[in-house]
């Protein structure tokens, strides 16, 4: 177990390093700014009263761009070291395969929250300049994010071992984006069948990726009141589980892969 | 750099066929229609429809995110037929804002006992904005209000925007303006002049609301005229093939025009205009069946129908 903070540590470092190297989280800090001051411009001409609909671009630029740059940290993290070759010196230390993915799938995650973080702090400062602020609820919000770039890491790393590392940015991008609409409409076909066929829907809808339940970018805009202790703690489980089981199939596929 | 000049010339270029382009653009561009048969000009036009479906697109999400901020961020759809046999509830209202959708909306995330996912959908209960669609109330109508002037800027031509944004000027319980809400629909009536819907609406508030009967008539008449030349080619259109969404616009569209006409009629009336109100009623009643105010003005006039 320390062995692979260790090695943690180490990838991180080097992760973040490479991360502002090559200035991908500057760029979608700027996105993210000029986004939500472009929705701010509105009331330059005279548009007053936009308060929800500045928060909802900052929050809304946030989520895509952190789910972005997660989706490509997370792919590229694997398939890098060994296009470079740089995984040989790595496994020539004395740590198994098993801990450098976990490792890898850490250091995606800490970077990505990083990012995350990052843009956070930035458009919660930029709207406290522009006299708009959150309630309560945003720190459930910060949690919650935490937890779905944890999956965002690991269903990413396991899909940079398993298939090419575009394809593997492309499907985790769309299981992450896509997943509220997917979930929505495998519901919406429930209503119409008969029991047998809502069964086996609800059976299948428990496989669906299920990203889009950790944002709960709609209620703090609203300001609606926070989201009650027990709904927060199961979703942290089902976070922690969830990405357990894909880092278990990502450390299973990488044991047997010639490098 | 063998040719230096070179991107200049490219610049030079590109802003040479952009500003032709504008130029093409443009006039097609400003007749790009209302909602209100928008497909003939769409049809006809290329640079209109790759242009102004921009701007349509960008009133349509817009329009969709005020409908999201009247109800805290839930968000509704249209219950299938399935769904209402089964007794899924569906949208009314517990405050006085009652037209802005159809009584057939339900939420997108069912309520408990018409969810099966059961642990899953507690959870998706709890972290997205839901509530119980039965007599819900609105948040403050003041926040969607804006969307509304930058969606009939983004589109001009957006009706709905036009009709639903003066609507909830006028129904907002903080700022019950009529005065306002005309001023925009003034607006609307003058990007859109041929938009029968919303010089209903303006007929709507003279009449009933500021009581400027002949005000009212102007615009009740000209829509019943514009209702009049359309007729035709709505009925033709709509015939058994129509799919079931199509048929509720058309419903929807029966609904606005009978409005109208009774609105019409009824002004006749308080004018004292016998002779118009009678030849009207006819009219309404050979057009639109039920039409009850031509059928009151007929029966107070004893003239049978």
């Amino acid at each position: 177990m320390n062995q692979t903070l260790t090695v943690c540590q180490s990838l991180i470092r080097t992760g973040i390093l490479e991360t502002f190297r090559r200035k991908e989280a500057w760029v979608v800090l700027c996105l993210t700014l000029l986004l939500t001051f472009g929705a701010y411009t509105f009331t330059f001409f005279g548009v007053n009263g936009l308060d929800i609909f500045v928060k909802d671009m900052a929050l809304t630029a946030v989520g895509l761009f952190t789910t972005i740059i997660g989706s490509v940290i997370a792919t590229r993290q694997i398939p890098d070291d060994i296009s470079r070759r740089t995984i040989f010196p790595i496994l020539s230390r004395p740590i198994s395969r098993d801990q450098y993915v976990i490792a890898r799938a850490i250091a995606a995650w800490v970077m990505t929250a990083l990012c995350f973080l990052m843009m956070t702090t930035v458009v919660t400062l930029l709207l406290a300049a522009l006299k708009l602020s959150f309630g309560i609820i945003f720190l459930q919000y910060i949690w919650l994010k935490l937890m779905s770039i944890m999956w965002l890491s690991a269903i990413g790393v396991f899909l940079s071992v398993t298939l090419s590392q575009s394809a593997a940015f492309t499907l985790c991008l769309m299981l992450a984006l896509g997943s509220g609409a997917f979930s929505r409409t495998l519901l919406l076909t429930v209503g119409e069948g008969n029991a047998l066929v809502n069964w086996i829907i609800t059976f299948l809808y428990g496989f669906l990726p299920h990203y889009a339940l950790f944002d709960t970018t709609g209620k703090v805009i609203y300001g609606w009141q926070p989201i009650p202790g027990l709904v927060v703690m199961a979703l942290t489980v089902y976070a922690v589980a969830i990405s357990g089981f894909w880092l278990y199939l990502a450390t299973r596929r990488f044991r047997g892969q010639s490098l | 750099m063998k040719y230096p000049a070179l991107p200049i010339f490219v610049c030079i270029g590109l802003l040479s066929v952009s500003g032709v382009s504008a130029k093409y653009a443009l006039p097609n561009h400003l007749i790009q229609p209302s909602s209100e048969g928008a497909n003939e000009v769409y049809e006809e036009k290329p640079t209109t429809s790759i242009v102004g479906e921009f701007r349509t697109s960008v009133a349509s999400y817009l329009y969709g995110k005020a409908h999201e901020y009247m109800h805290g961020g839930v968000v509704f759809r249209a219950a299938t037929d399935t769904e209402v046999a089964n007794g899924r509830r569906t949208a009314s209202h517990g405050d006085s804002l009652e037209a802005h959708h159809g009584s057939q909306e339900t939420t997108v995330i069912p309520e408990q006992e018409f969810d099966p996912r059961s642990v899953w959908g507690e959870l998706d209960r709890g972290t997205q904005p839901w509530m119980d669609i039965r007599q819900h109330g609105h948040r403050d109508l003041s926040e969607a209000l804006p969307l509304f002037r930058m969606m009939t800027w983004a589109d001009p031509h957006f009706i709905e925007g036009y009709d639903m944004g003066s609507y909830l000027v006028f129904s907002s319980a903080k700022n019950m303006r009529v005065d306002r809400a005309m001023k925009f629909l003034e607006e609307g009536i003058a990007n859109n002049p041929e938009s029968y819907r919303l010089h209903k609406s303006y007929g709507h508030y003279a009449l009933t609301i500021t009581k400027q009967n002949e005000l009212a008539l102007k615009h009740l008449e000209k829509a019943v005229s514009i209702i009049e030349t359309r007729q035709l080619a709505k009925r033709t259109q709509r015939d058994d093939s129509m799919t079931e969404g199509q048929q509720r616009v058309a419903q929807i569209e029966d609904l606005e025009q009978s409005q109208a006409w009774n609105e019409f009629i009824q002004v006749l009336r308080k004018l004292d205009r016998k002779e118009d109100a009678i030849r009207w009623s006819k009219r309404c009643i050979e057009v639109n069946a039920p039409c009850p105010s031509g059928r009151r003005a007929l029966e107070v006039y004893g003239v049978k129908p």
